[in-house]
């Protein structure tokens, strides 16, 4: 079933953006198609879109307390913030309410679908699988983490496509499957007794043990993935800051080049010895001592033989012998019998070269090869000694400089508390990595897996129903094979269709999608320049949106970024037809190219300026303008005229 | 028949996988072990569902080397069994059933059965005499060399 989906109002109450309310209705419960709202820097942008986002995806329940403070109004008193969102979905009403409460560190929600509200995040059926963050983060998108979509820490393009064409079907067809399987072991309880209780207790366990550890693997993953995120953002402010400490900055350099070279002839030597460790002969004096007087021995013995078992073979099969003697039956037999004690040709052949490969690569010298590795061994040490005393050298001109700069002491400490909490996070991913099989992994997903076929295997056996589990097996696996064929499918699709698009938008550059993999991923680079990303980002998204039968509200923040003129027109061009109706978040900035564009040509289009107060004229120019709203700290004004001229020297 | 590498050496091996270069990885983690196994002369028979199945053929790295590997493990084979070289008819039989000239090993079925037992002892000593599943390469081809020095200082 298509999903319908639109937007009709937000407000914002006694939160970090000034109080303010967006409606965006034409006429009757009509969207406008293309709203315009102006922020300035400062005014709460980020804040909007974030709070938008938790509305709509119900995950401000699982916010820190720290992150749900950073929402709470400046020098303000108030106790509690709200956000209001109203949409229609399939022709009925739909309001969202989500409520901060800063005192007691709480996020909660309410839902009214048409005229009952309840407590908690309940969107209605159908709408439900759309709302959550993964996917809410694509229809309510930031241009500046437009890059985000190339990266598979941040999205999940596969859950997305899931979602939208409905693949999840198959999930639950494959439950299905399963049910009936677990129905038809339950109903030969009578017949087996004890034994099947134990058994199906097993499975049961393992079921539930398997599904907590999915579940909490994939958020130590995530939460893995968060902390190392925000220790290396932390790291780069600490490196940028300690470089504008311009008596350290010179200091430092010199430091960090010594460390890198440093670090470049540790791989070096690393990697010469691992290739003189290659050389089993060079492990030890002891081996090539053996491997030489192998050879030695083998020479001594006259192995090989120069005669071959098979010239034996073959003067058993004449009727006289080399020498003119006529071969009775007796001597055939004999000579057979002991053709045996012969070598084959080709085992001859290895011999010899192995002989010769022990005489070539060694030489004659058992422990010069040893004496080599030796060398190199303690080369690398000297080397990774210089390492030390290079990272020393750094940590030194960095533990100066953080001494004399209570700012910088301050990041440190932070990165302290960051690098604790990814090593957790990192530990916490690997117990459930862990493929260790005794019983003390309790964990480990590949191992609970492997324990719990080999459980429904021993229910089956007792039930009498291998033959159905065998077939539920094939059919799970026709499932599975099914959804993944039409993930691909539709991937392809997406990605050719998406591709046409580019080519659109930038027609002299040659950057491309190559596939969806989970993330997107381009064609031969790891990334695009802002403005390749966010063109690719918005190919992909209106092909995404174009592709199955929903209608969504495309909400962007900062559409035009740091996109170049000549490209911003036609970006202009095509956001607007990703979805019935968008919405963008822009500053002054953005006008030229992207905003002039609807300014000059769309009718229709709604625009929105809100600003903090403080600047007077502004103020008093905003009072003056009809149809304006003010709040405490803010002032939002409708109409193209304002839009246009406004401008503040801040930006 | 497969070179066929422990699980648990494959896990333990795991901090390697993105510092080592080659693209068959698991037949470097292989080496190490075998090494480790001719050397102290400790063989394992381990079940084909604890061990993960590798190549039949020695990856590019190797390719010369793989007949010596051979002559080494011919070379504990014969000391193991008691064989003095002198016993021409001995030698000659150990060697025709480890070696089969025609496999892309040069092994036996049988060969190959002794190889990966000397990998899967080899592991035995390299994680008992290396406390740390290793992360770093320089620092664990370090420890490598000097647990096969002390194994060499035993052999002697």
């Amino acid at each position: 079933m298509a999903a319908d989906f639109f937007l009709l109002r937000w407000k914002s109450e006694g939160l970090r953006c000034p109080d303010h309310e967006i409606k965006l209705l034409e006429s009757g419960d009509n969207p406008r198609g293309v709203t315009l709202i102006q922020m300035p820097n400062g005014t709460g942008k980020t804040t909007t879109l974030s709070l938008l986002r938790a509305t709509l995806s119900g995950d401000a329940v699982e916010w820190t307390n720290t992150h749900l403070q950073s929402f709470r109004k400046r020098q303000s008193s108030a106790t509690s913030g709200r956000f209001l969102v109203e949409g229609v979905f399939d022709g009925k009403r739909l309001t969202i309410i989500l409520e901060l409460d800063f005192e007691e560190g709480k996020a909660s929600y309410s839902t009214t679908v048409g005229s009952g509200k309840k407590t908690g995040f309940l969107p209605p059926r159908g709408l439900h699988r759309f709302l959550n963050r993964d996917f809410v983060r694509l229809f309510v998108f930031d241009g500046e983490e437009a890059a985000r979509l190339l990266d598979h820490k941040y999205t999940n393009a596969h859950d997305a496509i899931d979602n939208l064409f409905q693949l999840k079907f198959f999930d639950g067809i494959e439950q299905h499957i399963r049910d009936y399987w677990a129905e038809q072991t339950s109903q030969a309880t009578a017949l087996a007794g004890k034994g099947l209780t134990q058994r199906r207790n097993r499975v049961d366990q393992l079921q539930l043990q398997l599904k907590t550890c999915e579940a909490a693997y994939a958020l130590a993953q995530a939460e893995r993935d968060r902390a190392q995120d925000q220790l290396n953002k932390k790291t780069r402010k600490f490196d940028q800051q300690l470089k504008k400490r311009r008596n350290y900055h010179e200091a430092l350099q010199l430091a960090e080049t010594a460390l890198a070279d440093a670090k470049t002839v540790v791989q070096q030597q690393a990697q010469k010895l691992l290739t003189r460790i290659r050389d089993p002969f060079a492990l030890s004096a002891k081996t090539a001592a053996d491997l030489l007087a192998l050879r030695a021995n083998l020479d001594r013995v006259k192995l090989p033989e120069s005669t071959s078992r098979e010239f034996f073979d073959e003067l058993a099969g004449e009727e006289e012998c080399v020498c003119g003697r006529p071969l009775t039956q007796e001597c055939k037999t004999h000579i057979l019998s002991h053709a045996s004690r012969y070598l084959g040709t080709e085992d001859v052949v290895f011999l010899n070269t192995m002989k010769s490969d022990i005489a070539t690569m060694m030489g004659t010298d058992p422990a010069a090869h040893a004496n080599e590795l030796q060398g190199a061994t303690r080369q690398l040490l000297e080397h990774m000694r210089d390492e030390d005393l290079a990272w020393t050298n750094r940590d030194s001109v960095r533990s100066k400089a953080v001494d004399d700069d209570p700012a910088l002491k301050k990041i440190v400490a932070e990165i302290a508390e960051l690098q604790a909490s990814a090593d957790k996070s990192a530990a916490e991913v690997e117990k459930y990595e862990n493929t260790d099989e005794s019983e003390e992994n309790i964990c480990g997903i590949a191992v609970l897996k492997k324990r719990l076929s080999e459980a429904e295997r021993k229910v089956a056996e007792i039930t009498h129903t291998l033959d159905l589990k065998e077939k539920r097996d094939v059919l799970v696996a026709i499932v599975q094979a099914a959804q993944k064929a039409a993930r691909t499918a539709i991937s392809e699709q997406t990605v050719n269709e998406a591709n046409e698009r580019i080519q659109t938008l930038m027609p002299m550059n040659r950057v491309r999608i190559s596939a969806i993999n989970k993330c997107l991923v381009l064609e031969d680079q790891e990334g695009g320049s802002m403005g390749e990303t966010l063109s690719v980002a918005y190919a992909f998204l209106a092909t995404f949106f174009n592709s199955a039968d929903n209608r969504f509200p495309f909400v962007v923040d900062s559409p035009a970024g740091a996109i170049d003129l000549e490209i911003r027109a036609r970006i202009a061009e095509l956001v607007p037809r990703l979805t019935s109706q968008f919405i963008a978040f822009t500053i002054s900035s953005e006008r030229q190219g992207f905003c002039d564009h609807f300014l000059a040509k769309r009718s229709g289009t709604q625009y929105f300026t809100l600003f903090r107060k403080g600047d007077t004229t502004l103020e008093r120019k905003a009072r003056a303008t009809k149809g304006s709203a003010e709040t405490e700290d803010g002032l939002l004004v409708p109409g193209a005229k304002f839009f246009r001229e406004f401008q503040l020297e801040s930006e | 028949m497969d070179f066929r590498i422990r699980k648990d050496a494959r896990a333990w091996f795991k901090g390697l996988d993105s510092v080592i270069g080659t693209s068959a990885k698991g037949f470097e983690y292989y080496y190490f072990c075998l090494c480790a196994g001719l050397m102290s002369g400790n063989k394992l028979s381990v079940a084909a569902s604890e061990c993960d199945a590798l190549i039949d053929h020695y990856p590019t790295e190797y390719k010369a080397k793989g007949r010596i590997l051979v002559a080494c493990m011919i070379s504990k084979e014969l000391e193991t069994l008691g064989i003095d070289v002198a016993e021409r008819s001995r030698v000659h039989e150990t060697i025709r059933t480890l070696v089969d000239p025609h496999a892309l090993s040069n092994l036996s079925d049988y060969g190959m059965e002794q190889m990966n037992g000397y990998a899967a002892g080899g592991f035995e000593v390299l994680s008992e005499g290396i406390s740390e599943p290793p992360r770093v390469l320089p620092t664990f081809l370090i420890e490598y060399t000097q647990l096969l020095a002390e194994l060499e200082a035993e052999a002697i």
